[in-house]
């Protein structure tokens, strides 16, 4: 059985953070990208520390809402921002998430 | 092109700004002059395409049937239609100085953004607005609306304030802008109709553009830190210090969506958002 992810997000990004959205520059690819305050929150809970199931379990007790409600919602953010390339790749080779 | 190909060019010049081989012509043998006096540190015998065109109009005082506006053409967009022609000069400059500075230098942020001035506010647009305003100069002064000359303005990294372009990078004769001066014919009566940012000038509102519905909205101060790092030329340079500064010139920044509409409509909704905004 394989350990739990620990989504890590990456330390070389250009990032601020307005109203509790983040705005990010990306270096490597020249991007952009802009997120949400939910999603601004997911990413800055990804310290490579934590696993996702933890994640959305701080999140559902911070918000009162079931787990049922807040996983597939956190795990379907750490998918975009694992593809936006915003999260470092996994140990095995596979980003995290 | 076709359309400007007919307006009767006196001359096409070739210069080298920055990493740039361009083209500059004219109708008028007497701006030539100048801009051949001006920018003969960067004059190549490259062959160019036409990147600017100038056409000076005048009025019956210089032999026309009627009074025509000085227009600025960046290839065939319309940059400056104005009545002023020291202000076409001091914005042709101030575009080819960018060419030099505006990508590489780290001291404030270089946004291809336009400005717009109501009753004595300012305010940032998108690029592709300020194009649209551009032709509607007369009509835009009516309402109380002076549009900046500048297609790129320099943004302060630690306060809201737009900061004058550093045209003294481009190197010209330090008599060039008296001698700008001097091809006014006060007959014309042309008068300073747009905005030049030639000292620090606070900014009271940035404005997005795009959304359906209602003429404006208020938007996050993150999806205009969005739009003003996608349109900063000096991004790649600047990095974290960019975004930092772009989050320190909107605290506190009003921050609005202009609903997608016929720009004499997008007008009038500026100014009844500015003349909204607070007092500074």
């Amino acid at each position: 059985m394989t350990a739990p992810v620990r989504p890590k997000a990456r330390t070389d990004l250009a990032l601020v953070v307005l109203d509790g959205e983040a705005v990010i520059y990306d270096e490597s690819n020249e991007e952009l990208h802009h997120l949400n305050q939910t999603a601004t929150v997911v990413l800055s809970m990804c310290e490579g520390n934590t696993t996702i199931r933890e994640m959305a379990r701080e999140l559902a007790e911070a918000f009162q809402m079931t787990m049922e409600e807040v996983e597939p919602q956190v795990r379907a953010l750490i998918r975009q921002l694992r593809r936006a390339k915003l999260l470092e790749p996994s140990r095995n080779g596979k980003a995290h998430g | 092109m076709e359309k400007l190909d007919r307006l009767g060019w006196v001359v096409h010049r070739s210069f080298r700004v920055g990493e740039i081989d361009l083209g500059i012509r004219t109708t008028s043998p007497a701006f030539q002059e100048w801009l051949d006096y001006t920018l003969d540190e960067y004059r190549t015998e490259e062959e160019t395409p036409t990147n600017y065109s100038v056409v000076i109009g005048g009025s019956e005082a210089s032999g026309l049937s009627r009074r025509r506006a000085h227009v600025l053409y960046r290839i065939t967009a319309t940059m400056l239609r104005t009545f002023h022609l020291p202000t076409v000069g001091r914005a042709l400059l101030d575009d080819l100085g960018t060419l030099i500075y505006a990508t590489e230098d780290d001291d404030s942020l270089y946004a291809e953004v336009g400005a717009i001035e109501v009753n004595g506010k300012t305010a940032l647009v998108p690029l592709i607005l300020w194009s649209l305003f551009n032709p509607m100069t007369s009509r835009a002064e009516r309402m109380g609306i002076r549009l900046s000359t500048a297609r790129i303005h320099r943004l302060d990294l630690y306060a809201p304030f737009l900061l004058p372009l550093p045209t003294e990078k481009l190197r010209m004769p330090h008599d060039a802008l008296p001698r700008l001066e001097a091809l006014h014919n006060p007959v014309e009566n042309g008068h300073v109709d747009r905005m030049i940012v030639q000292e620090e000038r606070p900014v009271d509102a940035v404005f997005a553009w795009g959304h359906v519905g209602e003429p404006y909205l208020k938007v996050s101060r993150g999806d205009i830190a969005l739009d003003l790092a996608v349109a900063a030329l000096n991004l790649r340079v600047m990095k974290q210090s960019a975004l930092e500064g772009l989050a320190r010139f909107l605290e506190g920044m009003p921050t609005f969506v202009l609903n997608a509409d016929r720009p004499g409509k997008i007008l009038e909704t500026v100014v009844e958002a500015m003349e909204k905004l607070p007092d500074r």
